[in-house]
C-alpha cells in the first residue's frame, strides 16, 4: 500500500531554488513537481536531492505566442531517498517564477516508481482527458500548473490521495496536485483538471507504482 | 460560389511524454465550413493518434516523414461546430511540436480531400499539385527542422506560422500552412518558399473545391389568355 510520508513545497523567483524536504525512514521515494514561467527547455535544467541527480519522468511545455510567456510542468524522481532533512536543488536555464511541489512516499518501487506519464497544454480552459493508469495498487497524481493567478480547479472520480497548490501571492505562477489511488486493476482513476479561467497550462498525469 | 479563407490559429508545445495539445480555433459561422489542422512534428516516431474538433474527430489525409527528425500531418473535417472551440491533438509520444489550424467556408463538402507528399533536405520546400477545378483551392502543411531557420513563402499565401522552443535550435520544429488560389483545371500549382539554410521538410498538400449551389429551376410562366 502507497502511503505519502511528508509533503513540500515553495515557490519563488529566480534561477536557482532550493526546497527543504524531510524523508522519513520508510520512504521509497521522493518526488518532485515543478511548474515554472517563462517556460524553461526541460533538457537543460536540472533537478538533484542532497547532491544526487533525480530522474526525469516527464513534462510538458508550452510558448503560444513564442515569446517566453508559457508555462513548463515537469516531474523527477529518485528511489530510496536519503533518510531525514534534506534539499531539493533546482537550476533553470533562467529566472523564472516557480513552484515546486516535493512528495516522499513508502510503499512504491524504490527502482522505477513512476511507471507512466501522460502529459498536455494548452491555452485556454480546458478538462483534461480522463487518464486510466489500469495497475493494481497504483497511485494516479494529477499536477497542473498555469502562467496566472487562475482558479485552478482539480476533480477526482475516487478519494483523494492528497493535494498540494502553491499559490503564491503576487507571482505569476500556480501549481497544484491531486491524487487517487486505484486499488484494482479494473477500477479507473480520473483526475480532471479545469480552469476557471483562460490561462496558459501544462498538465500532467503519472502513475506511482507499488512495491 | 468562390471559396472564402475565414482564419488561422495555432500553438507550439514540448511533450516529455505522449500526451496531448489543445488550442483555440475559430472555424467561423459561415456554411459549407472546412477546417485543416497540420501537425510538425521533431521526433518522426511519434505520430498523431487522434485530432479532434469541438470533440469531433477528424480524419487523417496525410502523413509523411523526412528521416527521423521531421514529420507532417494532416487532418481534415467538413462542417466543424461554429465558432470558436477546441482543437485537440494527441500524440503516442515525447516530442516538440507544433499544431496549426486554418478554416475556409463555401466549401464543397460532399467531396472528400486527398491529399499528396512531398519531403527532401534543401533550401526550396515546395510540393505542386494538378487542380481538378478552376475555383478550387490548393492547401499545404509544412513541417521542418530547427527553429532558427527562417522560412519565406514565394508560391502561395501563408496562413499559421509557429515554432516549438528549447534551447537547442536542431531539437525543434517548425509549422507552416498555406493556400493558393491560382491555377485552373488541369494546371500545376505550387506551393513553395525558401530557407535561410537547407533543412529536412515535408509537405502535405489538398485540393478543396467551391460549393456549388444547386440549380433553381426557374420555371415557366404560363399565362392563360381568355
Amino acid at each position: 500500500m502507497i502511503e505519502l510520508d511528508s509533503l513540500s513545497s515553495s515557490y519563488g523567483t529566480s534561477q536557482i531554488a532550493d526546497l527543504t524536504h524531510v524523508c522519513a525512514s520508510g520512504a521509497t521515494c521522493l518526488i518532485v513537481c515543478i511548474g515554472n514561467t517563462p517556460p524553461s527547455d526541460m533538457e537543460s535544467f536540472s533537478v538533484s536531492y542532497e547532491g544526487e541527480a533525480m530522474t526525469f519522468a516527464g513534462g510538458a511545455s508550452v510558448d503560444n505566442q513564442g515569446d517566453n510567456t508559457g508555462v513548463t510542468t515537469t516531474v523527477w524522481y529518485i528511489g530510496n531517498p536519503p533518510v531525514g532533512t534534506g534539499t531539493v536543488s533546482v537550476s533553470f536555464n533562467q529566472e523564472c517564477n516557480f513552484a515546486i511541489a516535493a512528495t516522499s512516499y513508502s510503499g512504491t518501487s524504490s527502482a522505477n516508481p513512476i511507471f507512466k506519464t501522460r502529459c498536455g497544454v494548452g491555452q485556454n480552459v480546458k478538462e483534461l482527458p480522463v487518464q486510466s493508469f489500469l495497475k493494481t495498487g497504483c497511485l494516479t497524481i494529477g499536477v497542473g500548473t498555469t502562467d496566472k493567478l487562475k482558479s485552478y480547479v482539480s476533480e477526482l472520480t475516487q478519494g483523494q490521495f492528497e493535494a498540494y497548490d502553491v499559490n503564491p501571492s503576487g507571482i505569476d505562477v500556480r501549481m497544484q496536485g491531486i491524487g487517487a489511488y486505484s486499488p484494482f486493476d479494473m477500477d479507473p482513476v480520473e483526475v480532471n483538471n479545469s480552469l476557471t479561467e483562460v490561462a496558459d497550462w501544462a498538465i500532467l498525469i503519472y502513475g506511482i507504482e507499488a512495491s | 460560389m468562390p471559396i472564402s479563407y475565414n482564419g488561422q490559429s495555432s500553438t507550439n508545445a514540448i511533450l516529455g511524454a505522449a500526451g496531448s495539445v489543445t488550442f483555440a480555433h475559430d472555424a467561423s459561422t459561415e456554411s459549407n465550413r472546412a477546417l485543416i489542422v497540420g501537425l510538425a512534428i521533431r521526433t518522426a516516431a511519434s505520430t498523431g493518434t487522434s485530432v479532434t474538433y469541438a470533440g469531433v474527430d477528424m480524419t487523417r489525409i496525410a502523413a509523411a516523414n523526412k528521416g527521423i527528425v521531421a514529420r507532417n500531418e494532416m487532418w481534415y473535417l467538413y462542417n466543424p461546430a461554429t465558432g470558436t472551440n477546441n482543437v485537440v491533438a494527441n500524440i503516442s509520444g515525447g516530442t516538440k511540436i507544433v499544431a496549426g489550424a486554418m478554416s475556409f467556408y463555401d466549401v464543397d463538402t460532399d467531396t472528400a480531400p486527398t491529399a499528396t507528399t512531398a519531403s527532401a533536405t534543401s533550401i526550396t520546400p515546395k510540393i505542386s499539385r494538378t487542380k481538378t477545378a478552376d475555383d478550387s483551392y490548393i492547401v499545404g502543411t509544412l513541417a521542418y527542422r530547427n527553429s532558427s531557420t527562417t522560412y519565406t513563402i514565394v508560391s502561395g499565401t501563408q496562413t499559421y506560422s509557429n515554432s516549438s522552443s528549447s534551447s537547442t535550435a536542431g531539437a525543434n520544429t517548425q509549422g507552416r500552412g498555406m493556400y493558393n488560389t491560382a491555377g485552373v483545371s488541369g494546371s500545376s500549382v505550387l506551393l513553395s518558399g525558401t530557407f535561410s539554410t537547407s533543412r529536412e521538410w515535408v509537405h502535405s498538400a489538398t485540393e478543396i473545391f467551391a460549393y456549388n449551389p444547386p440549380s433553381v429551376n426557374q420555371g415557366h410562366v404560363i399565362k392563360a389568355f381568355k
